[in-house]
């Protein structure tokens, strides 16, 4: 009883302090995102990050969210993450495809000052990150477009 | 029309803000809770210990699981904050590093992926080999 209790004071005080310091971040960058939206610069952005989507496989309307993903970080961009993913028109291995890059790579800025704060050259860290998350997404496109250009099962009765 | 569009912008800002925040809710506070007790009664010293033997492998010493464990079920400023802890080398980091920024969260961010459609358990899988496939070579080029 005396677990649980200090489970519930301690789980609640930390959850509702990582909150209030998300909301710190989010209000503000949600708000520019919205006004970059409004004023037509997210379309810039993402337009640039075409040509890199065609290389992983992804299709164009992944530009947007592995744009605030890659930037921005998964938890302050889920609301952008989970609008544009419910608007586009995605095919399952596109969005498994999608989720798989940007699980891998995230808030990339962020996540490398903390470890570069502990004494690594931040260099390192970013290659150490991103080239294992390239090889991995262009390996599963690769298995993935193999995989729709062969018949299904189901047309060769195995 | 400069005002309108800023003010729309505005408060569809706070609008998604709030809709994310909910979200954030349903999904981090249960999260939090499962790994408040683990730690309170113990069971993450448990995990940590079943992990070590494994982490000879990686080039890093039996303590190394705990960050990891921590960064993984909980989160990276965990898995960090754990990190400084004990002692590495500049090799033996860098290695827990890449590790921890590929694969952490994973209760928190899985959830994310499942409400945007993404097939949960694969990503999951992807991460975790990413990770240590990354740190099997980074102990073996570097």
């Amino acid at each position: 009883m005396k677990v649980l209790t200090k489970t519930l004071r301690l789980g609640l005080v930390s959850s509702i302090s990582s909150l209030a310091k998300i909301t710190g971040i989010l209000l503000p960058l949600l708000i520019l995102l919205e006004i970059a939206q409004e004023f037509g610069w997210l379309k810039k952005i993402s337009q640039a990050l075409g040509g890199l989507c065609r290389r992983l496989g992804l299709p164009p309307q992944a530009a947007v969210p592995v744009a605030a993903g890659l930037f921005i970080g998964f938890t302050y961009s889920a609301g952008v993450l989970l609008a544009s993913v419910k608007e586009g028109d995605w095919a399952q291995h596109e969005l498994t495809l999608l989720w798989v890059f940007l699980s891998l790579s995230h808030a990339i800025f962020e996540d490398t000052v903390i470890f570069a704060a502990l004494g690594l050259p931040l260099v390192a860290l970013l290659l150490v990150r991103l080239v294992p998350t390239f090889l991995v997404t262009l390996a599963l496109a690769h298995y993935f477009r193999s995989r729709t250009a062969l018949p299904r099962p189901a047309d060769t009765n195995l | 029309m400069f005002r309108e569009k800023l003010q729309r912008a505005v408060l569809r800002g706070i609008k998604n803000t709030l809709a994310v925040l909910w979200l954030l809710t349903k999904v981090m506070v249960p999260a939090t809770l499962i790994v408040t007790f683990l730690d309170i009664s113990g069971w993450l010293g448990y995990l940590s210990a079943w992990f070590s033997p494994f982490m000879g492998w990686l080039g890093l010493p039996g303590e190394a699981a705990v960050p990891l464990v921590a960064g993984n079920i909980s989160g990276l400023y965990a898995g960090a904050g754990a990190m400084t802890v004990i002692s590495l080398t500049a090799k033996q980091q860098l290695i827990l590093a890449a590790m921890l920024m590929l694969s952490h969260s994973l209760p928190q961010e899985g959830a994310i992926v499942a409400q945007a459609g993404g097939k949960t358990a694969m990503v999951i899988a992807m991460r975790i080999g990413t990770a240590l496939a990354t740190g099997l070579v980074l102990q073996w080029i570097i």
